[in-house]
């Protein structure tokens, strides 16, 4: 009796000890950004140049976006506990401002988006997923009293990479389904296809994520009508 | 007796050149080829460091098998396929560091476990024939380890990572850099002497183990394996679990060897997932050897000096190939050659030295037996 | 009936049951999948001729009570020298095969003695030694394929390179010098190496006709009971080494039998490995560690690399996926595993007492 429950303390510790390690050595992606972040209708500018550390590891300096310039940084992170440091530079690398902000990331968020003129102006959504679910559904879509009816099947690719087949809803299906991708700017490419796989129609679009979101809806009935609403924010 | 004391010191001496004939043969090898293969001391010396980092883990892990009677575990390959399947999945989840290489052995550790309790009853069905049997065992998983990487990793277990799997969709990349933990440990507690780098961490691990083996020596464990191993049969009939013990010795090493692998793998930085843990076994045991020990008795003092002499071989034998022959390939075939003729030359004395003392018991009981009674048993 | 039933399966074995029943279902589902049967047939039986006297070698050994032959490498070696010896006088056809076959056979029995010796001093331990024995001595080989003075230009390397070649092609002096007598072609698919065939029958009937004169029953009785053999009055070392000999000759006819068909000699490296396709082999045939038989052999083989030619074709058009190697590895090692983990002998038990 005392060995057994010896030996399932033993047990559970060890896989408390794994949870621990996997939580404390799981890497998660920052890409710390200097861009233009709108929110309620204000536009913080990118400023031209700021020096940012990580949980004091080595600085990055990031220049203005332009040209070839993407202005952003990757930077590798462990654990769930941040701090950042952000110091604005002038031409001469003065500091001219500086701030400090702490964040958490969750466990299961590989990728981190960290906006610093967001962080600057304490706007919210300064920091996100870069990580956007992107939900599509094969429903009827209703809009001003028309309706536009579902596809029998339809085959949509997120970012010319994730494929999706869904079917009409019905016989089992939900007809929806989901995929992850990541940062703000992405494409969406339609097929809609008979039974035996054969293409009728096609279409691609594209479309931006806001750094606040977390999830979208896209409505494939609405795409392919070109019915305003067809990208929504994705609510359980 | 009294014949066998009067020239004592003579056989002292001459017993303990044939006792260390392996040893005493590399010596001289090393003494030889070092100066024709024009590397410097200092290089030695940090290649050295760098092996000892890399190898002692693997080749203590060899020691309790020994201690049990079962030879040279060849099966310490099963504990290194265990090893890289956790290195696998934590590559795939994207952990750092340190937290990587635990979690790495606490993935694995099950797997070593069940492998090795798979290999120990095997081997209680090859009694006798321990040594080639692991062998084959090795070979045999390394087909289902193929099966579980190559084929369903990424197909029926959930490996998604775009960096370890195959681009048709399933299946493990040839070669994965583990740029999560390379050195990771090694780097731990920074130190250098001189330029080179000393991976004080992993030294502190090989000196637990070194505890733990000196440690489990005495326990009742250790001591019935110590029993299990010089006559089963006197084992058995003192109440020692034989099979049990001998399982539990293999189940033990193949853990060992399981961490050994994950040390070994996060020094070099990069894992031929189909390759790595192949070699693993034959070089461990060379290097044992090597160091002086037999099938039947290996110390940790052998596991050091082996992994030295072996590995000044391994630098030193293709570029002394290549100032004596002109040819530094026929180094590298004289490399493959010891290796393989240092176990056949270790285990045929050893064999030889058995049968004859077996032979000698033999005739003297027969001696013994005559003239007590003077009829047959 | 169920008597006969049940004598057939005890005679047969469950290891080989279940692997006949596997090819035959892989012979049935061939056609299916869009492999030629024929062809697949051809496979088996070239395949089988190639390998037939290599597992043969397996069996004087076995017999001879120094267990399965992990060190057959060495007696590939002496086939080696005896080949690219012919190769180097420009021998060819049949004269350049059998010429290959007579120069190799006293490197084959000079080894073999060397390597008897040795056996006999290890007993109880032969395979694990043999196994060493037959890897270092390719090694060693190797060293020696670098620097021996063998000049003809098809075998050294054309510019830059010392030695000789990792591989050698016989195209030009003996390729197929057996498998071309007597050939059987029926249609455009099916082709039977007669010539081989009958060359590897030939080997069996000399190897049973040994094991049925005075020193062969002799080595039979040393290897099944050597206690009862030397108070009999036989020498029981003498004969060891003789089976040894046996088994290192068999092999190099074997390892010449097979680059005939081949058409290449692979040297290096090349014959590291060769002794577990052989053991497993004959394995399956039905040997154990202290018995084999000439059927076992013929058994054994046709089994092995009907298994070996068919699974790769057949279970990758089914999935699509090349698994074949990973299936070699696999049935080969899982055979003799099976076959060093089966029940202890009564014999290994003695040595202890």
């Amino acid at each position: 009796m005392k060995s057994w429950i010896i030996k399932s303390v033993l047990i559970i510790g060890i896989i408390v000890l794994a949870v621990f390690l996997y939580v404390i050595g799981k890497e998660h992606i920052v890409f710390v950004e200097n861009n233009t972040f709108t929110i309620d209708g204000k536009i913080y500018e990118p400023y031209d140049l700021v020096r940012v550390t990580l949980d004091g590891g080595e600085p990055d300096e990031i220049k203005k976006p332009r040209g070839r310039s993407l202005g952003r940084a990757k930077v590798s992170t462990t654990g769930l506990n941040h701090k950042v440091l952000v110091e604005i530079l002038d031409d001469d690398d003065n500091v001219i401002e500086s701030k400090e902000a702490k964040f958490k990331v969750k466990n299961t968020v590989e990728e981190l988006l960290l906006n610093i003129p967001a962080l600057m102006h304490d706007a919210k959504g300064w920091v996100a997923n870069n990580q956007k679910t992107i939900y599509v559904e094969n429903k009827p879509f209703t809009t001003d009293g028309k309706t536009y009816e579902a596809y029998e099947f339809v085959r949509v690719i997120l970012d010319r990479s994730k494929s999706l087949e869904i079917r009409k809803p019905g016989d089992g299906h939900t007809g929806m389904d989901k995929g992850v991708v990541t940062d703000l700017r992405h494409t969406l490419y339609i097929e809609i296809m008979d039974n035996e796989e054969k293409v009728l129609e096609s279409k691609e679009v594209s479309y931006t994520v806001k750094h606040a979101q977390d999830a979208l809806l896209i409505n494939v009935p609405a795409v392919m009508n070109d019915v305003d609403g067809w990208l929504s924010e994705y609510e359980k | 007796m009294s014949t066998l004391k009067s020239k004592d010191n003579k056989g002292k001496v001459s017993r303990f050149f044939v006792n260390n004939a392996v040893p005493i043969l590399f010596i001289l090898f090393a003494v030889l080829a070092i100066p024709m293969a024009n590397l410097s001391i200092e290089y030695l010396i940090a290649e050295m460091i760098t092996r000892l980092a890399r190898y002692s883990f693997l080749v203590l892990a060899l020691l309790i098998p020994v201690i049990a009677g079962m030879g040279m575990n060849f099966g310490i390959v099963l504990g290194a396929m265990a090893g890289q399947i956790g290195l696998i999945f934590v590559m795939d989840w994207n952990v750092m560091g340190v937290p990587a290489f635990f979690l790495a052995i606490i993935i694995s550790m099950p797997l070593a476990v069940f492998l090795g309790w798979m290999a120990g009853i095997a081997l209680n069905h090859a009694r006798g024939r321990e040594m080639v049997t692991s062998y084959i065992l090795g070979f045999f998983i390394n087909g289902v380890y193929q099966l579980l990487v190559l084929y369903s990793m990424g197909a029926i277990i959930p490996i998604s990572n775009s960096k370890i799997v195959l681009p048709r969709g399933y299946g493990i990349r040839n070669a994965i850099d583990l740029v999560n933990l390379r050195k990771s440990v090694d780097r731990l507690i920074p130190f250098e002497i001189g330029g080179v780098e000393i991976p004080v961490m992993t030294f502190i691990l090989v000196a637990i183990l070194c505890v733990f083996i000196v440690w489990f020596r005495k326990t009742k464990l250790g001591q019935d394996m110590r029993a299990v191993g010089q006559n089963m049969e006197v084992a058995r009939n003192a109440g020692i679990p034989v099979e049990r013990t001998r399982i539990l010795a293999i189940v033990i090493s193949t853990v060992l060897a399981c961490i050994g692998q994950i040390i070994f793998l996060q020094n070099i930085g990069t894992m031929n997932t189909y390759n790595s843990h192949e070699q693993i076994g034959m070089f461990s045991i060379a290097a044992l050897l090597v160091g002086g020990a037999s099938v039947a008795k290996a110390s940790i003092k052998n596991a050091f000096v082996g992994i030295v002499l072996f590995h000044i071989m391994f630098v030193v034998a293709p570029r002394a190939g290549k100032t004596l022959m002109g040819e530094a390939q026929i180094g590298e075939y004289f490399r493959v050659f010891v290796s393989y003729a240092i176990i056949a030359i270790a285990l045929a004395l050893h064999a030889w030295r058995k049968n004859k003392e077996a032979e000698f018991a033999r005739r003297s009981l027969r001696i013994d037996t005559e003239e007590a009674t003077g009829t047959s048993e | 009936m169920m008597e006969k039933i049940k004598d057939f399966l005890e005679a047969a074995g469950w290891p080989r049951l279940i692997i006949g029943l596997f090819l035959l279902a892989l012979f049935i589902t061939a056609p299916f999948v869009e492999v030629n049967i024929f062809t697949s047939l051809s496979d088996v039986f070239v395949r089988f001729g190639m390998w037939g006297i290599l597992v043969l070698a397996m069996v004087p050994m076995v017999q001879g009570g120094c267990g399965l032959n992990f060190g057959l490498p060495l007696g590939i070696i002496a086939g080696l020298l005896g080949a690219v010896t012919s190769v180097e006088l420009q021998l060819t056809g049949l004269g350049g095969f059998f010429s290959a076959v007579l120069i190799a056979i006293p490197f084959g029995i000079g080894l073999g003695l060397l390597y008897g010796v040795l056996l006999n001093k290890v007993k109880g331990d032969e395979m694990t030694i043999a196994l060493y024995v037959g890897f270092s001595s390719v090694a060693a080989m190797s060293m020696a394929w670098l620097k021996l003075p063998y000049k003809s230009p098809d075998m050294i390397w054309a510019y830059g390179g010392s030695g000789l070649r990792t591989t050698i092609s016989v195209e030009k002096f003996w390729y197929h010098a057996l498998n071309d007598i007597w050939t059987i072609q029926i249609g455009e698919h099916f082709y039977f190496p007669t010539g081989m065939i009958i060359f590897f029958a030939f080997m069996c009937f000399l190897v049973w006709i040994f094991f049925h004169t005075k020193t062969g029953t002799a080595v039979t009785a040393a290897g099944s009971n050597p206690e009862y053999a030397r108070a009999s009055g036989i020498n029981v070392n003498k004969m060891r080494i003789i089976s040894v000999i046996l088994t290192t000759v068999l092999a190099a006819v074997g390892i010449i039998v097979y680059e005939q068909s081949f058409g290449f000699i692979q040297l290096y490296l090349g014959p590291f490995w060769m002794a577990f396709p052989a053991v497993a082999g004959i394995l399956l045939g039905g040997a154990s560690v202290h018995k084999a038989t000439i059927m076992n052999v013929i058994v054994g083989t046709f089994l092995f690399q009907g298994i070996l030619t068919m699974t790769p074709s057949v279970i990758n058009n089914i999935i699509q996926t090349d698994m074949s190697e990973t299936i070699r590895i696999i049935v080969s090692n899982g055979l003799i595993l099976y076959a060093l983990t089966r029940t202890i002998t009564i014999k290994s038990a003695k040595v202890k007492a």
